[in-house]
This record gives structure tokens, C-alpha cells and sequence, in this order.
């Protein structure tokens, strides 16, 4: 009883093993691949670090460039302090994004692609957390900066840039979420 | 074309069937295959100029479709013009014998979890367990005994 189980459990596997090579000689019939695609495919840039990374990238050094040229009237401190915050980001998130280049990533084998996935999403969250409380001091700092140098009341100092702080913690959490959701799926995907 | 260009074509031609046999095992309809595919021939052009010649094409093929297939944001929108393959058939419909063959292969590997679809298919392929363990990232042994799992698991379906 149990050989003829045996039996018929190869014969059931053999079966999936027939299906698989009438698949594979039905697509070896098949073109698939034309001249448009490869052109297309091949128009791909390749980059060691994803769009969300340049573009963090860009707006750190377009902050170090245009900063000291349109407040030149704040104080040296302040306009260092924020130079170096603003370069130190940028760095930080080459760095962070470099770690997962997208040429290599996908050669890997599954698990390394999940071990990855899951060391770009903690750092992603430790740079959240560190710099979370930079950034409210930076607006703090930039109200009373802005108040000294033009004497405007302090509300309306403190309103301007609580609105121009909540817009920028609105788009940063959403680039934020976006890295952490596609890389818990990816890890989701291949722990399950 | 660069030879480059005329590499990475060859190279492509060549493993067709495995890069659509792992987007059609992945995907739930035409539409998904063709944007699997796609997203798939992209990452392999990504990759290539870094892989050149360090292991087993085959190999490199396997590692790039099956974790493009499983990490594919399905909610996201693709950039860049659609292209559609080009086919004569489509599995997902037509009604001769080996479509409708192919039709249950592919809904007995489709109710399995995205790794158990992975191993199984790289089995069903004939890739030795040394393979099978190279490309999932796990140990010989380890792939021996997911794969009783799998095959127990597909012969239940089949007796359902």
C-alpha cells in the first residue's frame, strides 16, 4: 500500500515535471523579445543610489549653496551650523542609499536581498530618529535668528516657519514611509 | 550597437522561456507578466555590466527575475512606455491542450507562498540543490527539506 502511495506521488510529480517542459517548448516557439523592448530596457539608467536619494541629495546641497547668500545677515554660527547639517545629511544619505546599490541588489541571492532590505530600513528609522529633534532645534534657532534680524513679532516669525516646517515634515514623512513600506514587503515577501 | 548592447541581447534571447516561465508563475494576468518582464530586463541591464562573466548566467538570470518578481510593487505605477511581448498565444486564456496543461501547473504553483514558488520552480527546472541553495540563500539540507514540504503540499492540492 504505502510503495503504490510512493507510486503515485512520483507519478503526481512527474506529471508537474511534463507540464513544466510543454511550458517551456510552448515559449521557446515564442519571439517575446523584440527590438523595441531591448531598446526600451536599455535606455534604463543605472545608478548607484535611487531617486528618493538624489533628491535628498540635490535639496541638502542646493540648501548649503543658496542659504549663506540669501541670509548673510544671520549669524556666522547659525549660518555654519546650518552648512554642516545640511552637508552631513547629504553624506548621510549617500551613505545610507550606497549600501543598497540597485545595480547589485537584485544579483543577489534571495536571503542577502532580504538581510539588505532590513539594514537600509534600520538605518533609514536611526536617521529618522536623530534627526527629527535637529531639525524642530534648526527651526527653533532659524525663528529667533530671523526675529533678531527684523524685528517682526515673533508669532508671525513662529507661524511662517511652523507652516514651512509642517509642510517639510509632511514630505519627508511620506518619502519616509515610502523606503520603509517597499522594504518591509520585500522582507514580508521572503520571510514568509 | 555597442557590443555591450549586442551581449546583453544575445544573453536575453537566450533565456527567454526561464525569464517568462518565473513572470508567468509570479503573475496573476497578462498585463502583470508584461510588466514583470519588463521590470525584470531592466534590472538584469542594471546589473550587467557588474556581473560580466563571474558565475553562471543561468544562475544570475534566476536571481534577478525571482527577486524582481517578489519585491514588484504591484500598487506603483510603471514609468516608461508599456511594451507589449510578443507573443502568438496567451496562457491565460487559450484553450488548447497544453495551454489548459500548463494552466494547472501554474494554478498548483501559484497557491504556494513566493519562496515555496521560487524553490519549486528552480526544481521543476532540473537545478541541482547546490543551485536550488546558491540562488535562495540557504543551505543544501535546508532546501532538501522545503522541497518534501513543497512536493507534500502539491500532491494534497492535487487530491483536492
Amino acid at each position: 500500500m504505502e510503495n503504490e502511495n510512493t507510486i503515485t506521488e512520483q507519478q503526481e510529480l512527474e506529471t508537474l515535471r511534463s507540464q513544466m517542459d510543454i511550458l517551456r517548448k510552448k515559449l521557446e516557439q515564442e519571439t517575446i523579445v523584440n527590438e523595441k523592448l531591448m531598446r526600451e530596457t536599455m535606455k534604463s539608467r543605472v545608478s548607484t543610489i535611487n531617486r528618493q536619494g538624489w533628491i535628498s541629495i540635490a535639496a541638502a546641497i542646493c540648501m548649503v549653496l543658496w542659504f549663506p547668500l540669501c541670509f548673510n545677515t544671520l549669524s556666522t554660527a547659525f549660518i555654519i551650523t546650518t552648512i554642516v547639517f545640511m552637508a552631513v545629511d547629504a553624506i548621510a544619505t549617500w551613505i545610507i542609499h550606497k549600501q543598497v546599490d540597485e545595480r547589485q541588489l537584485m544579483s543577489e541571492d534571495m536571503r542577502t536581498v532580504t538581510n539588505k532590505m532590513k539594514t537600509l530600513k534600520k538605518r533609514y528609522q536611526w536617521s529618522t530618529v536623530i534627526e527629527l529633534p535637529l531639525v524642530l532645534a534648526w527651526c527653533v534657532w532659524f525663528c529667533y535668528e530671523v526675529i533678531q534680524m527684523t524685528g517682526e513679532p515673533w508669532q508671525f516669525m513662529a507661524g511662517a516657519v511652523a507652516f514651512g516646517a509642517l509642510i517639510g515634515f509632511f514630505i519627508a514623512l511620506r518619502m519616509y514611509r515610502k523606503v520603509i513600506d517597499n522594504c518591509n514587503a520585500i522582507i514580508k515577501q521572503i520571510e514568509e | 550597437m555597442k557590443q555591450t548592447e549586442q551581449e546583453f541581447e544575445q544573453i536575453v534571447k537566450k533565456h527567454k522561456s526561464t525569464i517568462y516561465t518565473v513572470c508567468y508563475m509570479f503573475s496573476k494576468d497578462e498585463d502583470e507578466v508584461n510588466d514583470l518582464f519588463q521590470e525584470v530586463l531592466i534590472n538584469l541591464w542594471k546589473g550587467f555590466e557588474d556581473f560580466r562573466g563571474d558565475a553562471a548566467v543561468s544562475s544570475w538570470i534566476w536571481k534577478v527575475a525571482l527577486n524582481t518578481c517578489i519585491s514588484f510593487d504591484r500598487k506603483k505605477k510603471r514609468q516608461g512606455e508599456k511594451i507589449p511581448l510578443e507573443m502568438a498565444g496567451n496562457l491565460f486564456t487559450d484553450e488548447d491542450d497544453d495551454s489548459q496543461q500548463i494552466r494547472m501547473l501554474y494554478q498548483r504553483i501559484n497557491q504556494l507562498n513566493l519562496v515555496d514558488r521560487a524553490i519549486v520552480l528552480l526544481w521543476l527546472e532540473n537545478l541541482s540543490y547546490d543551485e536550488i541553495a546558491a540562488i535562495v540563500g540557504i543551505s543544501v539540507k535546508n532546501v532538501s527539506v522545503k522541497l518534501v514540504r513543497i512536493k507534500q503540499q502539491l500532491i494534497k492540492m492535487s487530491h483536492a
